[in-house]
């Protein structure tokens, strides 16, 4: 949190503050009757509000009553509030603590992270930006349902197959629906498609070159391994956005545990509860 | 120290910061963004693949769910979607060991997650006297507290306490964030939604002998834009007013459909001739309802909506999974059939068409879960209850009943069905283009795949050719599609292939339906595909395809049955001056039903009034022929 230092927000606020507490020692005397300001975003706000709700922006008429409503709202509030009346409400209570904790979380969303700052942040979370080790190859398929020996068509398949690479491949089986080449897939992704028990099989130390056949619900796939890659972690560039992201949700989280801990020492609890 | 310096000027920035109204809520800022390009995802297929989803699933953040303690978040829920392990109330930890594509939480609008709320000792809601009865150790008190939730939405009549739009808002916001942060672009798809929960309260008397109809809907949002605040049945009951809103959303620029479900459950609402207020359907009515519920959904844990034997009397496959009740505190009176089945809405909308120039039901269909546990209980051999602690075990299931439990329907429950679509890829644009343009199909629960096209110059297509699917879709329409009119019967591609973990496939059927000159309406049922080289004899019937079912093992084997069934067919009785509709049904070999593995577990042998064998199945959209 120490970079906070160095963020202009930070003085921004400083000096704010200063304004703040100067402005409520100078207005402290002020005249009996009370100013209710009606301004002109206040006026645009309640057109907005309005059409959005009913999809046309309101009458003349319509808009008067907005405004009528509004200004009584705000005297409302502000009687209300000189009766106290938002001690104790739980409600409101609730509802402070929710805008509080919304700030705070802007508040974080305000500091952006150096590249620097990513990378470290990268680098102590890299566990979060592993690729799944991934394959890459063709399945020769043989359909139950077309031939009286499936195991005798499939080995005379393989054993046909597995002198040739995939270039030279002449027979290429039965048709399926799913694609003869399968470029890149993780285990999920196999499962998804050919079934558990195939993507089990088929990330059984595999080896580039001709894997064997290997069975699915769908009958049997005379199998060829093009391609292996192993489970790596996925360059801080290509991940950028993803860091990005965790960057700030960890950060929004740490800021509001910090800033409740700090918040926390300016009130000493006296427990006469018993 | 600094941070406290910044603590006291968080007042500060209170008040130079613009009013909260105007504040967009916080939702996943940066993995949505990057979403937004055009750039196509792992898997992008122009041939579109079918992916497989639920729609419909409740949380603890629905008022029902909670009181049967599923105390498992919307968080839950799609973590258990993605294949997750996640927690029961009484059956342990619970996982889906094939993760599903696509999902939507859709907790109850009415009361949402005000229950858990109550439990928060923070929220103002936990002080209220219903809190305590809600939290009530005393089973009889919080069911009784449960039972004024049940009136109170059978009456329409909210408890004013626990619908404060600031309640509802909170909530809605953060279902809304956690569906954004589970949608991850090519791996697994999340729409924002919820369910609105009509339930008009039906006969006359004392309380005891009312009971309530199912009018439920789901929403479901595209995902750029969603409304402030959902539309419950507390605001109407009425699914008119539910579209009239929809249109208002809209004009907004909001993207949003509606899904009705159980209609078997509907007493003859859902597809009545009538509107909720009473008025004949017109065309003004017609259009606004099919503009805002593309898709139904027609199977799911509480039944099919498809067809009922006294609807479909010469249909030999229409007495499945039924479950005709209604809701009621007691014993629930029978769904009247009429009025309560897609097909005879189907037939119906051709006469409306023909009518009024307007389909209602022109809808194609899905299936779901309505899964309460924040998960869908798809798989039979790993069932495990639609809500909480009612069915959680094979013990309450099974045998509840015979000691004088009050919830014995739950043996009729059927186990969770799917959505399935054909998407280019697994994104919300692609996935909600499917269910806008109807091409669906619904399953039973197995991930059985199934296209359909209908078109000119397709008798010759080889299946044997990879490029047929390209064919099918340059001379064809495929499901969900009108066809315009022809001069002699368009050829029907007709597939189908099995679920890769699952069991074989018995056969593809096309259902006809039809409306004659006279305004008749008919129904016919053609089988196109079959598995085993069996005969058709010369009235077009297929002997049954047998049964592997080994019933006190619960297991089966796939030595009958195809992997894959293909055919082009034509229609020997087309007419190409009337207006038509085909849908493909296509059904799986026997297989054990759920209770058979209850059965087995337990030990004893299936009650009489269970069937130990079922024949899932999948349901396309239709194909409408306008001439």
């Amino acid at each position: 949190m120490s970079r906070l230092l160095k963020e202009p927000i930070f003085y921004f606020l400083l000096i704010g503050c200063f304004i703040f507490l100067l402005d409520n020692l100078i207005n402290d005397n002020e005249e009996d009757r009370e100013d209710i300001i009606v301004t002109t975003e206040d006026r645009e706000r309640l057109i907005a509000q309005y059409t959005q709700n009913w999809g046309e922006p309101p009458s003349q008429e319509t808009l008067d009553k907005l405004i009528q409503e509004y200004i009584d709202s705000e005297i409302y509030y502000k009687e209300a509030l000189k009766l106290n009346l938002d001690h104790n409400d739980e409600i409101i209570k609730r509802r402070l603590r929710q805008k509080y904790e919304f700030v705070a979380e802007d508040l974080a969303d305000i500091v952006d992270p150096t590249t620097e700052e990513l990378e470290a942040f990268y680098k102590d979370n890299v566990d979060r930006y592993l690729s799944p080790a991934r394959l890459s190859f063709h399945h020769y398929y043989i359909n139950p349902d077309k031939h009286k020996d499936v195991d005798g068509r499939a080995s005379r398949l393989f054993d046909r197959l597995s002198s040739l690479t995939p270039e030279r491949i002449d027979d290429r089986g039965d048709n399926g629906h799913i694609p003869t080449a399968q470029t890149q897939v993780g285990e999920k992704e196999i499962s998804r498609v050919f079934g558990a028990a195939f993507a089990e099989e088929m990330f059984k130390q595999p080896v580039v070159g001709w894997k064997g056949i290997v069975g699915s619900g769908y009958g049997l796939h005379v199998i060829y391994i093009d391609d292996i890659e192993q489970q790596m972690t996925r360059p801080f560039e290509e991940v950028r956005d993803d860091v990005m992201v965790d960057w700030q949700t960890d950060n929004r989280a740490l800021f509001k545990q910090e800033l409740i801990k700090s918040v926390r020492d300016q009130y000493k609890v006296i427990r006469q509860d018993g | 120290m600094r941070l406290s310096i910044i603590g006291s000027c968080l007042a500060l920035l209170l008040l130079l910061s613009c009013s909260e109204q105007q504040k967009p809520a916080p939702t996943a800022k940066a993995k949505e963004t990057a979403n937004s390009s055009e750039a196509t995802t792992a898997g992008y297929n122009k041939n579109r693949n079918a992916y497989f989803g639920d729609l419909h699933v409740h949380s603890s953040w629905s008022f029902d769910a909670f009181i049967y303690n599923v105390r498992t978040s919307p968080e839950d829920a799609y973590r258990f979607g993605k294949g997750e392990m996640i927690q029961h109330p009484i059956a342990g930890d619970i996982q889906n060991t094939r993760p599903l594509d696509f999902m939507s939480v859709t907790d109850h609008a009415e009361y949402m997650g005000v229950m858990m709320q109550m439990l928060d000792k923070e929220s103002p809601l936990a002080k209220l006297e219903f809190a305590k009865k809600i939290k009530s150790e005393d089973r009889a008190v919080s069911l009784e507290a449960f039972g004024d939730v049940g009136r109170s939405l059978a009456r329409n009549e909210p408890m004013t306490d626990l619908t404060e739009k600031e309640v509802i808002s909170d909530t809605w916001q953060k279902q809304i964030e956690i569906a954004n942060r589970h949608n991850e672009p090519g791996k697994f798809t999340t729409f924002p939604a919820y369910e609105w929960t009509s339930s008009p309260t039906q006969g006359s008397g004392p309380q005891t002998e009312l009971y309530a109809a199912n009018m439920h809907r789901n929403v479901i949002y595209r995902g750029d834009k969603i409304s402030d605040i959902p539309f419950s049945s507390f605001d109407s009951q009425d699914p008119e007013q539910l579209w009239k809103w929809m249109e208002k959303e809209k004009a907004k620029g909001i993207d949003l459909i509606a899904i009705p479900h159980n209609a078997n459950m509907s007493d003859g609402l859902m597809y009545d001739s009538k509107t909720y207020d009473g008025r004949p359907i017109d065309a003004a009515y017609a259009q606004l309802r099919i503009d805002n519920e593309p898709i139904n959904e027609v199977v799911q844990i509480k039944g099919q909506s498809m067809s009922h034997p006294l609807l479909n009397p010469n249909d030999e496959f229409a007495d499945y999974e039924l479950y005709a009740y209604t809701f009621a505190v007691g014993v629930p009176p029978a769904s009247k059939p009429q009025g309560s089945y897609v097909r005879e809405a189907y037939e119906q909308g051709l006469a409306y068409k023909k009518e009024l120039g307007v389909n209602p039901y022109e809808f194609g269909v899905i299936g779901s879960s309505d899964g309460h546990n924040s998960a869908g209980p798809v798989q039979e051999d790993r069932y495990f209850g639609k809500l909480g602690v009612i069915d959680g075990s094979p013990e309450v299931r099974l045998q509840a009943g015979e000691r004088g439990g009050r919830f014995l329907r739950s043996r009729y429950m059927s186990a969770a069905g799917l959505a399935g679509v054909w998407a280019e890829e697994n994104t919300r644009s692609s996935i909600y283009s499917s269910l806008k343009r109807k091409e669906t199909f619904a399953t039973s629960g197995p991930r059985i795949a199934v296209r359909f096209f209908m078109g000119d110059n397709l008798e010759n297509l080889n299946f044997d050719d990879e490029s047929w699917i390209d064919k099918a879709y340059a001379s064809g329409v495929p499901m969900g599609s009108r066809l315009e009119s022809q001069k002699e019967s368009p050829d029907f591609v007709v597939w189908a292939s099995k679920d890769v973990e699952g069991a074989n496939l018995d056969r593809i059927q096309i259902i006809k339906q039809w409306i004659d000159k006279d305004g008749q309406t008919h129904e016919k049922i053609f089988n196109v595909a079959w598995s085993d080289d069996r005969i058709k004899d010369n009235k077009g019937g297929i002997t049954a395809v047998g049964n592997t079912v080994d019933v006190p093992d619960a297991s089966y084997t796939n030595t009958i049955g195809d992997i894959t069934l293909s055919a082009v067919w034509q229609d020997p009785d087309f007419d190409s001056s009337q207006s038509a509709l085909y849908l493909l049904r296509v059904l799986e070999i026997p297989t054990p039903r759920w209770t058979t593995y209850d059965a087995k577990a337990l030990g004893i042998t299936i009650p009489d009034d269970l069937d130990a064998t079922t024949q899932e199945r999948a349901w396309s959209s239709p194909i409408w022929y306008q001439p």
